[in-house]
């Protein structure tokens, strides 16, 4: 069994890693590539960057985060065709994070890179999924009136993405406390983090720490 | 010269800059020429297996690997796809041939929870090469729908048929890395697994 997955995530706006709440308010938090490395350092096993000015991730800053990360991520925000996909994928990008692109657009990409280099991403888990998500790799949910609030997670969303989706699940939005993460994580394969890591002094070290005492399955 | 060979979709960058992360030169190529005469060739994957050998012969480059890896002994290192390919044929949609030079199937993996899209632990059982250094077990990311299946058919029907020297288990055991020769496989990402990862890069490049 694989273990469950810490993934600190970046939400990025022109070139600057930004954090706010309800994905609105946004204040700067840092510089990606610097955000990444020390993400690294301190055991993250994945990440995934949130592009949130309305285009793609740049794929320059890509690039440079490419050159010494070397972890799984994963880029989301903006990719509407394969085209754009492609450029991330070459810039080194690992997996694509989709939200708004059509379902036709989903299945090329999921058919050109496999399932695996697919992710979608819902903040409606109470409304119908598009159908052709289920080919799709991983699905991460993100409760939108919660996320950056520390308010607690939204449990009961994270259970119907459960039931709609087979396949691995990414949960995010509302992590205050390291009992929180523990919730999540329980019920989930990933846990996104974002508001924890940037505004408290936790990391992917205390989290990870924190988890194996309490007998959890990570890494 | 370390050479990648460009087949198709795959997230080349990667493993480029991992190498070069580590020292090592290489370049991404398509060009059989330049693949004849690499120190060393890595097929790193990403897509499908039908996907994938079709890039390959619509290239050129099934002779050009034959020859450099079968006739020249470069060492070969197969990443995920790179590694699946290796296999007689694939069932991932309608069969498809691969490079045949396992005794192998690439078969979906059974079970729920599948792509196996995560950190693992695998098990170590040959630590010569690709895992000098390391211990009993050490965690590397996956990310894959399929798996390498020993033939069931071949003469010895064990695992040491195709090189087996390191396991991992998701909904079942299945091979983590072989090693034939000069052909080694890795289902996991080393790219992606960070220090360890970096590490099985390293290895590889000692063998050449």
């Amino acid at each position: 069994m694989s273990f469950k997955r810490i993934i600190p995530l970046l939400l990025v706006k022109n070139g600057r890693c930004v954090k706010g709440k309800q994905f609105k308010n946004h204040v700067d938090v840092g510089d990606p590539v610097s955000c990444a490395r020390v993400y690294q350092a301190q055991g993250a096993d994945e990440l995934i960057l949130l592009s949130i000015d309305g285009k793609p991730l740049d794929v320059h800053l890509m690039e440079r985060i490419s050159k010494e990360i070397f972890l799984p991520v994963a880029v989301g925000g903006g990719i509407e065709d394969t085209k754009i996909a492609r450029e991330l994928f070459h810039a080194g990008t690992d997996k694509i994070v989709v939200h708004s692109a059509t379902p036709q657009e989903i299945y090329k990409m999921v058919d050109t890179w496999g399932s695996q280099s697919i992710v979608y991403h819902t903040t409606q888990i109470w409304s119908d999924i598009p159908k052709k998500i289920e080919d799709v790799g991983e699905l991460m949910y993100t409760c939108l009136w919660k996320e950056g609030t520390r308010m607690g997670p939204a449990i009961d969303g994270i259970k119907i993405a459960k039931n709609k989706f087979s396949g691995p699940i990414i949960a995010s939005g509302g992590i205050g406390t390291l009992e929180d993460v523990k919730q999540v994580i329980e019920i989930t394969d990933a846990v996104a983090i974002g508001t924890l890591f940037h505004f408290t002094d936790q990391s992917p070290i205390k989290v990870r720490s924190f988890l194996k005492n309490e007998g959890v399955n990570v890494r | 010269m370390v050479t990648i060979v460009n087949c198709g979709s795959g997230n080349l960058n990667s493993v480029k800059n991992a190498f070069e992360y580590l020292g090592v030169d290489v370049t991404i190529t398509q060009d059989p020429e330049t693949i004849a005469s690499s120190a060393g060739i890595v097929v790193p994957g990403m897509g499908s297996f039908s996907q994938c050998m079709d890039d390959l012969r619509e290239n050129d480059l099934l002779e050009a690997l034959r020859t450099a890896v079968h006739e020249q002994k470069v060492p070969y290192l197969g990443i995920c796809l790179g590694m699946q390919i290796l296999c007689y044929e694939g069932l991932e949609g309608e069969p498809a041939w691969g490079l045949g030079w396992i005794p192998a199937t690439c078969r979906k993996i059974p079970g729920v929870n599948v792509p196996h899209m995560g950190w693992n632990s695998v098990y170590i059982w040959n630590h010569n090469n690709l895992f000098k250094g390391m211990g009993e077990n050490e965690n590397f990311y996956f990310a894959h729908s399929y798996y390498v299946k020993p033939d069931p058919l071949a003469v010895n029907p064990t695992n040491t048929e195709i090189g087996l020297t390191a396991e991992v288990n998701h909904n079942l055991w299945m091979p983590a890395a072989i090693e034939r020769d000069n052909i080694f496989g890795v289902q996991f990402h080393p790219e992606k697994s960070h220090l360890m990862g970096l590490r099985v890069l390293k290895n590889w490049e000692n063998v050449l």
